[in-house]
């Protein structure tokens, strides 16, 4: 058995990186204080949401898709915006040289924050857990939905905060890469609050990978064997 | 048809319906509304009720004449009795619209209705009757219940649908989550 030669070393590189990452986003005020406020916004909209069945203005399904939306778009902002800051802010910070100096390769450092950042979207769905629950809309489809939640939570998550890391990379500015990665999840969120229809809407919705998700959720509820 | 011009003289919409507002013995809210062929019943069973509530009622038409009636289409109906109440039909009740089949010399038919007040006021409900095609476009004429006032009011719940200890919970135990972090990390 042959060891890859630096395979060893680049492991260790980014997990160093990434452990230090952690701790600065779930250790400081950071990281606690946004979840500490997504958890209370997302209280006051499951109560607010629970008022409203009980007036049958929202069906069980409205409540449910409404806190999972909520929770689809914070938690993938949350880790584009963290993304997007990682190596700008260091730049701008003016850390990045010492970064730089250190024996990591540019690559260990960029998978580490890459890394760090997508913690965000666990930790975010763990929290809305409870909340789905609570909205006592059936065992089937509270499990279904936040199955398929996580899924393409998942999927969005990673291909944004990706993207956040490349305009991080590029980008010289920390205000330009957090605006342009902002300005990029409003233009492909915009589409699930418009009336689309017709076939450009449908190919709108379709390729549009914000949309496409939410839209693949709401086909999965709409399963009879999920019922009410 | 001529039999449907009757129907327009039992009730135009508004003010027979304020008129016709009353309630039987023990609260039992039943009214009548006769043309020269139709009779309308409209049987609520209670005059008032707190949002969120499902009151479920029958309307009655029975057709007094000597001749059957065309097909008809039943409509419920809301007013804001207060002129301050938002009503939205679609959210007080899910079904709004019955077809009804011809009804003969001396029968009757029989709707059900489902329906959930969502904000609190005065509201009469009255269902009016129409032709279907194509009576309907020839002659349009309606013919209407009387209204019922039921009083709506403000339900107030502390735990809607039980999600209290959740929403409470869960803020204070990710606040105390990381409290407890804070203070294992200042510790080391």
């Amino acid at each position: 058995m042959s060891a890859v030669p630096g395979s060893g070393r680049l492991a260790s590189g980014w997990s160093v990186v990434l452990g230090q990452e952690l701790k600065d986003l779930w250790l400081a005020a950071r990281g606690q204080a946004l979840v500490l406020t997504f958890a209370l916004l997302l209280s006051a909209l499951t109560y607010l949401a629970a008022m409203n069945r009980e007036l049958n203005l929202l069906d069980q399904r409205d409540t449910v898709n409404l806190v999972l939306q909520l929770t689809l778009g914070l938690g993938v902002v949350l880790a584009l915006l963290f993304s997007a800051d990682s190596l700008s802010g260091e730049r701008e910070r003016e850390t990045l040289e010492t970064l730089l100096l250190t024996p990591l390769t540019p690559r260990e450092v960029a998978i580490g924050k890459l890394l760090a950042s997508l913690t965000v979207w666990p930790v975010i769905m763990i929290v809305a857990v409870p909340y789905v629950f609570a909205l006592r809309v059936g065992s089937a489809l509270s499990i279904e939905s936040i199955a398929a939640a996580s899924a393409v939570g998942s999927i969005l998550t990673v291909a944004f905060a990706s993207f956040g890391m490349a305009l991080s990379t590029v980008s010289d500015s920390n205000r330009l890469s957090l605006g342009v990665s902002l300005f990029a999840f409003v233009v492909l969120m915009a589409p699930t609050q418009l009336p689309l229809s017709g076939w450009l809407g449908d190919l709108m919705v379709s390729v549009n990978p914000v949309s496409a998700g939410s839209l693949s959720r709401q086909d999965r509820r709409q399963r009879p064997f999920v019922g009410r | 048809m001529k039999r449907l011009l009757g129907f327009a003289t039992a009730a135009t919409l508004v003010g027979v319906l304020v008129a016709a507002f009353g309630a039987g013995p023990g609260g039992q809210l039943t009214a009548h509304a006769q043309s020269s062929d139709l009779v309308l019943t409209l049987d609520i069973g209670k005059a008032t009720a707190t949002t969120g509530d499902t009151l479920t009622f029958t309307s009655e038409i029975t057709n007094n004449g000597a001749a059957a009636t065309p097909a008809l289409i039943a409509n419920l109906t809301f007013a804001s009795i207060d002129l301050d109440t938002y009503v939205d039909p679609e959210d007080w009740s899910p079904q709004r619209t019955i077809a009804i089949a011809p009804i003969g010399p001396g029968q009757s038919a029989t709707q059900s209705w489902t329906v959930t007040p969502v904000l609190p006021g005065e509201i009469a409900i009255y269902v009016a009757v129409l032709p279907g095609e194509p009576e309907l476009v020839s002659n349009g004429s309606i013919a209407a219940s009387p209204g019922l006032r039921l009083s709506v009011d403000e339900h107030r719940s502390l735990n809607p649908g039980g999600v209290l200890p959740v929403v409470v919970a869960v803020p204070a135990f990710v606040a105390a989550a990381f409290v407890g972090l804070v203070a294992a990390r200042r510790r080391i």
